[in-house]
């Protein structure tokens, strides 16, 4: 799902680092007014090691492989600072690695951290408003896991069969775009299990860590 | 707080010991020029995701010198990631290939002199990568170092204030 240098064209890149850039800016607005922000850095440290870490795990879908992508995880758990945290491993990968790239970091960001800030505001919403049992809990983690990854696979794929180069075939691109779009459906799938594990496992432990649950 | 603590140290945990299992899921686009006997070029293009799998068709772009708008031939991976193509000799200089495939990719530049006139078979004359060729244990071992560095953020904050 990481757009790697020389796939866009650069007003797109421009375009990704402006809503990047506007994200960011909202994040940490948001942030700012929380009591003590600090206390939230650990956790968001943690969890974008994990981010970091987690697309060097392959899900063999064909006719490509997926890896794991765990927004909807970083927005559940992170709230508004999920989308600094997808930016930070993002650098790291694209630096590190060549996976995505920094003309495109922008768009990636976009891509990965926009939906996870939305999964993180309607996963608090729902915390706030609905029973805490652990069944709302799991289908909210569920929810939010594979919704984002949902979101993410629709932006990337609206990206790239928007910006296909004159020169080549566009049918091909988006027989390509639709192929690995519905070979992330069976990931959301993996991701909001994962998400609604993780959540029902934080409910029980330490239910303040959860974005939203603050007792 | 020593809670959050030990959670955030079973996840570094975790974290750490992922690498040694998974590969990235980037591409690797390998170009190799050749000159046969006389005026012979040719570049061979090798594309493979970082798991391995060749990137069979791929759509490959070939951006002749000088002019890097400008598609100079369009086509498509074979079955095992490879294509092949053959620049006319008057035009040395950098050749720009971008492969791609729902997204996914890389680009390589390939040097290519001009005139010379080798003797004997084939010759390999330029190679070139999109990636950086890293051993396994210089992944393992930069991502480690991202993961401690987080890892270590994430300590600093969490320690203790009177």
């Amino acid at each position: 799902m990481h757009i790697p240098d020389g796939i866009l064209p650069g007003s797109v890149c421009a375009a990704g680092y402006v809503a990047a850039g506007a994200a960011t800016a909202l994040s940490l607005a948001v942030v700012r007014r929380q009591a003590d922000p600090h206390q939230v850095v650990p956790k968001a440290s943690t969890l974008t090691a994990v981010f970091f870490v987690a697309s060097w795990i392959h899900v063999p879908i064909p006719p490509a492989s997926v890896h794991l992508v765990l927004n909807g995880l970083l927005g559940v758990v992170l709230g508004p600072f999920a989308f600094l945290a997808i930016l930070v491993g993002l650098f790291f990968q694209a630096v590190l690695f060549q996976h995505g790239g920094l003309t495109t970091l922008g768009v990636n960001a976009t891509l990965m951290g926009v939906p996870a800030l939305a999964v993180g505001a309607l996963f608090g919403l729902g915390a706030r408003l609905w029973v805490r049992s652990s069944r709302w809990a799991a289908v909210f983690g569920f929810a939010g896991g594979s919704l984002a990854t949902v979101l993410s696979a629709l932006g990337f794929a609206v990206v790239l069969v928007a910006t296909v180069p004159a020169a080549l075939d566009p049918s091909l691109r988006t027989t390509g775009v639709t192929a690995l779009t519905l070979a992330h459906l069976p990931l959301a799938a993996v991701e909001g299990v994962f998400t609604a594990m993780v959540v029902l496992f934080l409910r029980k432990v330490q239910p303040d860590l959860l974005h939203g649950w603050r007792r | 707080m020593t809670g959050k603590r030990t959670i955030s140290v079973i996840v570094a945990a975790a974290a750490v010991l992922v690498p040694g299992i998974a590969l990235a899921h980037g591409a690797d686009v390998a170009a190799t020029v050749t000159r046969h006997v006389e005026v012979e070029l040719g570049v061979i293009v090798a594309a493979t995701y970082h798991s391995g799998h060749p990137m069979a068709g791929a759509q490959v772009t070939v951006m002749a010198p000088g002019a890097p708008d400008e598609p100079w031939l369009v086509g498509e991976c074979d079955a095992e990631g490879r294509f092949e193509f053959a620049p006319p000799t008057d035009r040395p200089g950098t050749w720009d290939v971008q492969v791609a495939y729902h997204g996914h990719g890389g680009r390589v530049s390939v040097e290519i002199a001009g005139g010379g006139e080798e003797t004997g078979s084939a010759v390999v004359t330029a190679e070139a990568s999109s990636t950086a060729h890293l051993s396994v244990l210089q992944r393992v071992v930069m991502g480690a170092c991202v993961v401690w560095g987080l890892i270590g953020t994430a300590l600093f904050f969490s320690r203790r204030r009177d």
